[in-house]
């Protein structure tokens, strides 16, 4: 397959997961051009491999972790600040996202990136660990605790319900 | 049983990716920037070919710390330090203008870094003017259990704050600014304990090893090095003798100089008890030549530290005919 190829099959479904991570429509460009650069590098290589699509996707999904990384070393860390969100009323939970809020908002960059893979891309936890790096019960540790804090902001979607998975 | 919370996931992100942006020229991008750092791949070979041609240069100019007028700091000459739980050996020192903080010495090796970005745990001097553009890190850095022990000139707004954080990855760390040296120091690692004995190791000694280092011709004018390029300029005359000194002991000083054309000339000169260490150039023919301080970021520059030397600043030397 040529890359040209692959781009014009795979490219908006990699724009589309980039977008989703990042939640910003230029850096998702960016983030895409660049894996997508990194590919074309080495796309001999990606080729040769047993699922390309799988390949590029962990060349996307580790640069944009790597990215978040190389920025929150220069800049004040957000996240005392949001853990320390109190959601006291479960109404308020809905509010936000009518007013354009997201779930995601807040969550550290590695567990919205587990919760991403897990719920939009629809992969299951082993792939999701090989894809980032880590191991599944690491994958597993990451979307439980990124869950129990989006039910402790959002009381309102599962007040009583467990992780089913 | 069907989690609330798992639907709207799946349908906020499903909306949310309905929103992304078309796919246009993509390919044809991505080729480009593909193009693009293979070139500046090939730039910065290039840059780092000569600046350990110039580095080796330098060396040659070496001149020994001069041990018998300036005291030595209690951490330049610290023995190793076990910590009490995980054996580090704390027997190496990253040196930055005056700053000094114990670190194992492995932590020092360059192999450590990559595109001025640890790949390893490691302590450095990050300078910000240093090419950070001109190479990518490797791709797949998961750098949530690394420590890193870095030092850098103070740019206001250009670093993290100073204080104590918790960052994405869960790493702990520490920032502070270290007025005497105006540098930024920050300590980053998995293990709180670890970055907290590090941290506390910092030493400061703003009056020697190398906090200021400045050119003085043999006509008596004197230029400070400058932080920034061009910022300090010095006029001499073909003949005259431009000496370079610091304030104390410099491991490794040595000077580069660009262009390398023959209008100052380096030589070699002895230190002489009762003064302090300096290293000589003579104007020889008319030109302009930025000299390049540099030294070496640990004791030494044994293979430890190939190539670890930080930038401590540099004058612009405008040689002109005798009248």
């Amino acid at each position: 397959m040529e890359f040209e190829e692959y781009v014009g099959a795979r490219g908006q479904a990699l724009l589309r997961l980039a977008f989703v991570l990042t939640d910003d429509r230029h850096l998702a460009e960016d983030l895409t051009q660049s894996a997508l650069a990194d590919a074309y590098r080495h796309w001999r290589r990606v080729v040769r491999a047993d699922h390309p699509d799988a390949y590029v996707r962990r060349i996307l999904v580790n640069r944009h972790l790597s990215w978040r990384r190389r920025r929150s070393s220069t800049e004040f860390p957000r996240e005392q600040i949001e853990d320390g969100r109190q959601e006291s009323d479960p109404a308020e939970g809905v509010a936000d996202r009518d007013a354009g809020r997201y779930l995601l908002d807040g969550l550290p960059p590695r567990a919205r990136a587990v919760l991403v893979l897990r719920y939009y891309a629809d992969l299951d936890d082993v792939a999701i660990a090989e894809l980032m790096g880590i191991s599944a019960s690491g994958v597993r540790a990451t979307a439980s605790r990124a869950l129990a804090t989006l039910r402790e902001r959002h009381p309102d979607l599962a007040p009583h319900v467990e992780e089913s998975r | 049983m069907t989690d609330l919370l798992e639907l709207a996931l799946r349908e906020e992100l499903g909306a949310r990716a309905s929103a992304a942006p078309e796919p246009v020229g993509l390919a044809a991008a991505a080729i480009g920037r593909a193009r693009e750092q293979r070139r500046r791949h090939a730039l910065w070979g290039t840059a780092a070919t000569l600046v350990v041609v110039l580095t080796l240069g330098a060396a040659v100019l070496v001149v020994g710390r001069d041990s018998t007028t300036t005291p030595v700091s209690p951490a330049a000459s610290a023995s190793p330090v076990e910590t009490s739980d995980d054996q580090l050996a704390f027997d190496g020192v990253l040196h930055y203008l005056g700053a000094q903080v114990p670190v194992p010495k492995a932590w020092l090796h360059t192999d450590n870094l990559a595109c001025h970005s640890a790949i390893r745990d490691a302590a450095y001097v990050a300078h910000p003017d240093w090419g950070h553009n001109l190479c990518a890190p490797p791709i797949d850095l998961d750098q949530s259990e690394l420590t890193e022990v870095v030092l850098t000139p103070w740019r206001d707004g250009a670093g993290p704050a100073s204080g104590e954080h918790v960052l994405p990855d869960g790493r702990t760390q520490l920032v502070t600014r270290v007025p005497a040296a105006d540098l930024r120091f920050v300590v980053t690692s998995p293990d709180a304990g670890l970055a907290r004995r590090i941290f506390d190791g910092l030493d400061v000694n703003a009056s020697g090893n190398c906090s200021d280092v400045w050119l003085t011709s043999s006509r008596g004018d004197t230029a400070r090095m400058g932080k920034t390029p061009g910022e300090s300029t010095l006029t001499v005359h073909v003949g005259d003798m431009v000496m370079a000194q610091s304030n104390g002991p410099c491991p490794s000083l040595g000077l580069s100089l660009r262009p390398d054309d023959g209008a100052l000339r380096p030589q070699l000169i002895a230190p002489v008890d009762g003064t302090t260490a300096g290293t000589a150039l003579i104007a020889d023919k008319p030109g302009t030549v930025r000299v390049t301080a540099m030294a070496a970021m640990c004791d030494g520059l044994g293979p430890e530290c190939a190539g670890g030397v930080a930038l401590l600043g540099s004058v612009d030397v405008t040689v002109v005919a005798d009248d």
